[in-house]
């Protein structure tokens, strides 16, 4: 009890110094358990992220067969799990990891017999079974199929076959029966397609649209597919054995169930799973990209684990060092007391024990202190930069880290201690100092030859100032600092010495008294290092963060393109463009981007409307040089000049006069887009023989674009013709109402050009004149070559942005691929170095260029999006869904930023940040208290000096000029070393867990925001500094003298 | 004013002083008068309040009781009057700072130029024989020799009052023989000098000599 009271006596006694090592043992404590706690707590993150955000498909393992549908899926299923369960580790950790498989048996049913256009290609319906498919499809009508031969049929091919609830389906010679419908189904919305992983494959294989087999494929005739007839398992399991199927197991890994540790396990097993020759003799295939997954979270992982080593390592070292310093000062303050214990004959061991049981049992302390404040920082970190949710646990490595660190710190205490320990009595009262300012070197010279070791070690690899990547780079700002540290600490003194000489013939006391305490205060500018350390450390941090912040921001911008993006489906036969621009009437907060993207060469094709595109786009600086608004011009120099027949119009006619040379029974045929029709595609109308007179043909489904009007003979024309004809008055009428001319029509030439109706293997031969308001077309006609009159709207080829990831010159031809997935010959007018929405590879041209290259014709590849000014996403999402269209997904800049955020490095920043803060705030709390303290053992001589008749005033100036410098130096040395560090090396420190090609990444540090939080930072120690020098001088009294204490 | 005539003003003059230490007195009805030439020696079983005496005289502490004038002007505790110098039990001096240091910052704080300052602090460390060590720290020197430049800083000033708590306790016999005759230099010059001793020797050569005897204990 006796020994406790003394230990709190001395406590109380000691307060400054004993605080100082309670507190920087904790943070030692704190920071060796925030390294693998906030690494454990990020890895699951990470995981969550990988896990959650990826596709369905890329977090799937879908294996297939064929042959007799009886049992076909249950038995695949039964097949992968055997294989699958013991590389896992059992049943029960496969239940874990994966949502409970959707067993699909695919076979076909004859199609309804409905008419359909000449040449098109009717497919069979598919007859799917799926494992639970009532609870993910909502039912316009009747009920969930429940017995063999029943079925769900679509709302469309309900329509289309003429069937309702209770109707039955001949199936005809399949073997499947007469199917009983029992209700209608609703298709998943595109979003429900796209993003749950029990539609996987779904899209293609059950429901018709532009995924269907055969809907892509733009140069084949027109495709009818149908949505898929779903039916119980028993359909298939009770047909005959000879009806042949395919099955799918698809086995979706659950996010929520997945934990760090399984991933290795997982990745094998899953590998083993698809390379499997047993399953491959049975003719089943697997496919997955769990393994891209695992790897690229792995990765991902790498860039984590090593900075957060390095972080921790270096706060942990700077901790041990403060730890060092303070407890030299407290092994001091305590050695008369030590002397008196050797006195009394305490033993070597006794008097060690004596000597460090103060800070021994404040370290004992701080380990349940510093490990609970790790924990907690580490959980507020968590919430704050982790995905929601993420646990922050006290992982026993975190705990054994903070056991660690507190022996560490319990390793530098001793050190700090031995001299106090060793120290004879007799000199420890001995009036004349024992080393008087003299400072050993030792400890300087294992500092600075361990940061030059390691500086030069990092140079020699690569790691610095190269093109090399890696997060040993993170070690430079610590050990550039520490050098920096080590000699502005012996530099500090030597320029307060050189002032000696004239501050004693000039100036005044205060400064006079300064500069002598700072140059011979005994391992007084020691404090200097760990402030310059640590101020390095954290400048760099600083900057290491606005930078990589600033690039985060740069990427997310370059890569979502605008600050909202909406995948979407414009309402069948309606244009998307038209919808948005009604929707936002003003063209800035609103516009439709075409984007195809089935190039082979990873080029995308973005078809804008360039002014609109211009403004909402977001351009970052360097992602283009030139002016946005002259870009626009650029991109679409004129209007389309399309000549358009109305809506409406149900009959066209043209007059055809002067026709000369024309071969015998030549014929007229317009030719046009139906803007209306779903697939786009040109369609023709014959205007009948070409003779003197009016042409005419009725019209169904415009508006329609002309695009030709060719004269075809049906033989292939033994001689050549070269002839003419006078084109005028085309018109249109809306039923039986006014013909209504067309505007421009046929007047002008401008637009028109004569060719040929097929460009391939024939000559354009031909002129095109406009006198008197009509078109005078002259043509060479032979062979099998019809001669046509062009529409050219548009300029060919198509001028363009293109990244200059994909060209570096402008002028010369790009050809990409167009929306209708067919050539499309660009012309590069301008370059950027990152083009929004697709940085490295993106192209961008007029969508009403692009649209009318494609004859509106849209490839499955094609998608269409609507990009949304900042502000403007939720507002524009609701106009559109009103409008009709289907919002498939839709992805913000600040998502994109927050995903990237919550990536390794960025993770790894954030640490360095806090990290360093705290280094700094501690190294420079450290610093005041080391002032303070020297300043308080000062006390008695300043009271003294004050007997003496020097101005209070000039002892204040005193101690507040050593501390402003003292802290000034340290501080401004280890800024610059921050920031030379943070220039040199920035660029080498990843900041992405891949780093992007495009946009160019920034690596100056910006200024102000670097500046702001150091201010901050150092106007707190500054107040602090101030109030310790008060409180020093406060405490010089001359009243003490009385006491002989002097 | 002759040498007679000013010997009338007394240069301390002290009377009814009491001082107490934790609540107990330690002397009390002490009268101190100092005129010029005067050698006066405090005496008295340790801690019957030599020291404490000292400091009331010297300023450096309010007694509980009593006054103290300088030149006829009370004395303001907490500051050396002007032309007193004192030299105190632990020395006072600067750690971190020069003998010459030490000496030259009390007359540079008293309004002497820098350069007078360094002649003067030379000179004075000189004559105690501390001349070679007038650049070295206070903290590299011996107790004795931190004594004596604490006697030089009080002497640099030419004080017409010096006040000295056992000023040659850490000397041998010669420097003691050296700083007692720098000090009475003082009285000689026509201040006086007031110091506390144990040695009888000392003592013996004062002209008055005030004796403190050990109270008993008595409360305030």
């Amino acid at each position: 009890m006796s020994g406790l009271w003394q230990f709190f006596l001395g406590l109380r006694q000691r307060a400054g110094v004993s605080i100082g090592i309670l507190l920087v043992a904790v943070v030692a404590a704190a920071a060796g358990t925030l390294g693998p706690a906030y690494d454990a707590a990020a890895r699951t993150s990470i995981l969550q992220d990988g896990l959650h955000d990826q596709v369905p498909i890329a977090r799937a393992i879908e294996a297939t067969t064929g042959g007799s549908v009886i049992q076909l899926a249950s038995g695949l299923a039964t097949a992968e799990a055997q294989v699958l369960d013991p590389h896992l580790g059992g049943r029960a950790t496969a239940s874990r990891l994966f949502l409970p498989p959707v067993e699909a048996v695919l076979g076909q049913v004859p199609p309804p017999k409905v008419a359909e256009p000449t040449g098109t290609q009717v497919h069979d319906v598919p007859l799917a079974s799926r494992t639970g498919i009532c609870a993910h499809l909502r039912l316009t009508a009747g009920t969930c199929p429940a017995a063999r031969d029943q079925v769900l049929v679509s709302a469309a091919y309900a329509t289309a076959a003429h069937v309702a609830t209770g109707g039955t389906i001949d199936t005809g010679r399949t073997g499947y029966g007469t199917l009983h419908v029992t209700g209608e189904y609703a298709l998943p919305s595109a979003a429900e397609l796209a993003n749950d992983p029990y539609w996987l494959g779904a899209q293609c294989d059950d429901f018709s649209g532009p995924c269907a087999s055969g809907a892509n494929d733009v140069n084949g005739p027109s495709v009818k597919t149908f949505d898929a007839l779903f039916t119980p398992v028993a359909t298939f399991d009770q047909a005959p054995d000879t009806i042949q199927g395919a099955a799918t197991v698809v086995l979706a890994l659950n996010p929520d169930g997945v934990r760090s540790g399984d991933l290795g396990n997982l990745s094998a097993a899953v590998g083993e799973l698809t390379n499997d020759q047993t399953l491959s003799s049975d003719n089943i295939s697997v496919t997955s990209s769990i393994p891209v997954l695992t790897a690229q979270v792995t990765s991902d992982w790498g860039s984590l684990d090593v900075p957060v080593l390095v972080i921790s390592l270096q706060l942990l070292l700077l901790a041990w060092l403060l730890l060092f310093l303070i407890a030299t000062d407290a092994a001091e303050a305590r050695a008369p007391e030590v002397a008196l214990a050797k006195l009394r004959g305490y033993g070597g061991v006794r008097t060690v024990a004596f000597g460090i049981s103060e800070p021994a049992i404040l370290l004992l302390i701080s380990f349940p202190a510093g490990a609970l404040t790790g924990w907690g920082l580490t959980a507020g970190l968590a919430r704050v930069l982790l995905r929601p949710g993420t646990p922050a646990d006290l992982t026993p490595l975190a705990i054994g880290a903070a056991a660690l660190s507190t022996l560490g710190g319990l390793a530098a205490v001793l050190i700090a201690a031995r001299n106090t320990l060793r120290r004879p009595v007799t000199a420890q009262w001995q009036r004349t100092a024992r080393d008087a300012t003299k400072r050993g070197w030792v400890l300087d010279g294992i500092l600075l030859t361990g940061a030059v070791a390691g500086l030069a070690e990092l140079l020699a690899g690569g790691n610095v100032s190269s093109a090399r990547s890696g997060s040993l780079g993170l070690l430079v700002p610590g050990l550039l600092g520490l050098a920096v540290a080590v000699v502005a600490s012996r530099l500090l003194p030597a320029a307060c010495a050189a002032l000696f000489r004239r501050t004693r013939r000039h100036g005044g006391t205060g400064l006079f008294l300064a500069v002598r305490h700072i140059a011979r205060r005994p391992g007084g500018t020691r404090t200097t290092i760990v402030l310059t350390a640590s101020f390095a450390l954290a400048t760099f941090a600083i900057a290491a963060y606005f930078v990589q912040q600033g690039n985060i921001a740069r990427v997310a911008q370059a890569q979502n393109g605008a600050a909202g993006v909406m995948v979407v489906t414009a309402p069948p036969g309606q244009d998307l463009a038209t919808i948005v621009g009604r929707a936002d009437p003003s063209g800035t907060q609103a516009t439709v981007v075409d984007r195809y993207t089935g190039t082979s060469d990873g080029s995308q094709l973005l078809a804008v409307n360039p002014a609109q595109w211009a403004r909402i786009a977001q351009w970052a600086p360097g992602f283009y040089d030139g002016s946005t608004a002259g870009l626009a011009k650029q991109l679409e120099p004129f209007p389309p000049s399309t000549v358009v027949l109305p809506a409406r119009a149900t009959a066209v006619r043209l007059t055809a006069a002067g026709i000369r040379n024309a071969p015998p029974g030549a014929t007229a045929t317009l030719w046009m887009i139906e803007r209306g029709s779903t697939s786009g595609g040109q369609t023709s109308v014959s205007l009948g023989p070409l003779r003197d007179g009016t042409l005419a043909a009725q019209l169904s489904d415009c508006p329609c674009d002309i695009t030709m009007l060719s004269l075809d003979s049906d033989d292939v024309l033994a001689k050549t013709y070269s002839g003419s004809v006078t084109l005028s008055a085309l018109a249109t009428q809306a039923g039986s109402g006014p013909w209504t001319p067309v505007t421009p029509g046929l007047s002008r030439v401008t637009g028109w050009g004569a060719g040929s109706e097929f460009s391939e293997g024939c000559q354009s031969a031909g002129s095109v004149s406009a006198p008197d308001s009509a078109l005078a077309w002259s043509w060479t006609w032979g062979g099998a070559c019809s001669p046509a009159l062009n529409r050219r709207d548009l300029p060919s080829p198509v001028p363009a942005l293109a990244a200059t990831g994909l060209t570096q010159s402008t002028g010369s031809t790009y050809d990409t691929l167009g929306l209708d997935g067919q050539n499309l010959a660009t012309q590069p007018i301008a370059l950027a170095a990152a083009v929004p929405g697709s940085p490295s590879s993106g192209i961008v041209v007029s969508r009403a260029y692009a649209q009318l290259a494609a004859d509106y014709i849209s490839s499955g590849f094609a998608q269409e999006e609507v990009w949304t000014a900042p502000g403007a996403l939720a507002s524009v999402r609701s106009k559109l869904e009103a409008a009709g269209v289907q919002v498939a997904s839709t992805t913000t800049t600040a998502d994109i930023e927050s995903v990237l955020s919550r990536q390794g490095p960025a993770l790894a920043s954030v640490l360095f940040l806090a990290a360093a803060a705290a280094a700094a705030l501690l190294a420079g709390g450290a610093a005041v208290l080391a002032l303070y303290q020297a300043g308080r053992r000062r006390r008695l001589e300043y009271a003294a000096l004050l007997a003496g008749r020097v101005p209070r005033r000039a002892l204040r100036a005193s101690v507040l000029i050593e501390q402003a410098v003292v802290l000034g130096f340290g501080i401004i040395a280890g800024v610059v070393a921050g920031i030379v560090a943070a220039i040199i090396v920035l660029r080498n420190v990843p900041e992405f867990a891949t780093p992007p090609a495009s946009p160019p990444l920034v690596y100056n540090p910006p200024a102000v925001s670097v500046a702001v939080p150091l201010v901050v930072v150092i106007a707190v120690l500054a107040a602090a500094a101030i109030f310790a020098a008060l409180a020093v001088i406060r405490a010089a009294r001359p009243e003490l003298l009385r006491q002989g204490q002097a | 004013m002759t040498i007679d005539e000013a010997r009338d003003v007394p240069l301390l003059e002290a009377s009814g002083l009491r001082v107490e230490r934790g609540g107990r007195v330690l002397f009390s009805a002490i009268d101190v008068t100092a005129r010029p030439g005067d050698r006066i020696a405090v005496t008295g079983p340790s801690g019957t309040g030599k020291t404490s005496l000292l400091s009331v005289l010297a300023g450096l502490g309010a007694p509980a009781a009593g006054s103290v004038r300088r030149a006829g002007v009370a004395v303001t505790a907490g500051r050396l009057p002007d032309r007193t110098s004192a030299v105190l039990q632990g020395f006072g001096l600067v750690s971190l700072l020069t003998a010459a240091e030490n000496v030259e910052i009390g007359l540079r704080s008293a309004g002497m130029p820098p350069r007078a300052a360094i002649a003067a602090a030379n000179e004075a460390l000189t004559d105690l024989g501390l001349g070679e060590h007038a650049d070295h720290l206070v903290q590299e020197l011996s107790g004795g020799q931190q004594q004596r430049v604490a006697v030089a800083r009080a002497l640099a000033s030419r004080p017409q009052l010096l006040i000295a708590d056992e000023p040659t306790a850490e000397q041998d016999a010669v420097t003691r023989e050296l700083v007692l005759a720098r000090m009475f230099a003082v009285a000689a010059g026509g201040g006086a000098i007031i110091l506390a001793t144990h040695d009888p020797e000392v003592s013996a050569r004062c002209d008055q000599v005030v004796s403190l005897a050990r109270h008993l204990p008595t409360h305030a």
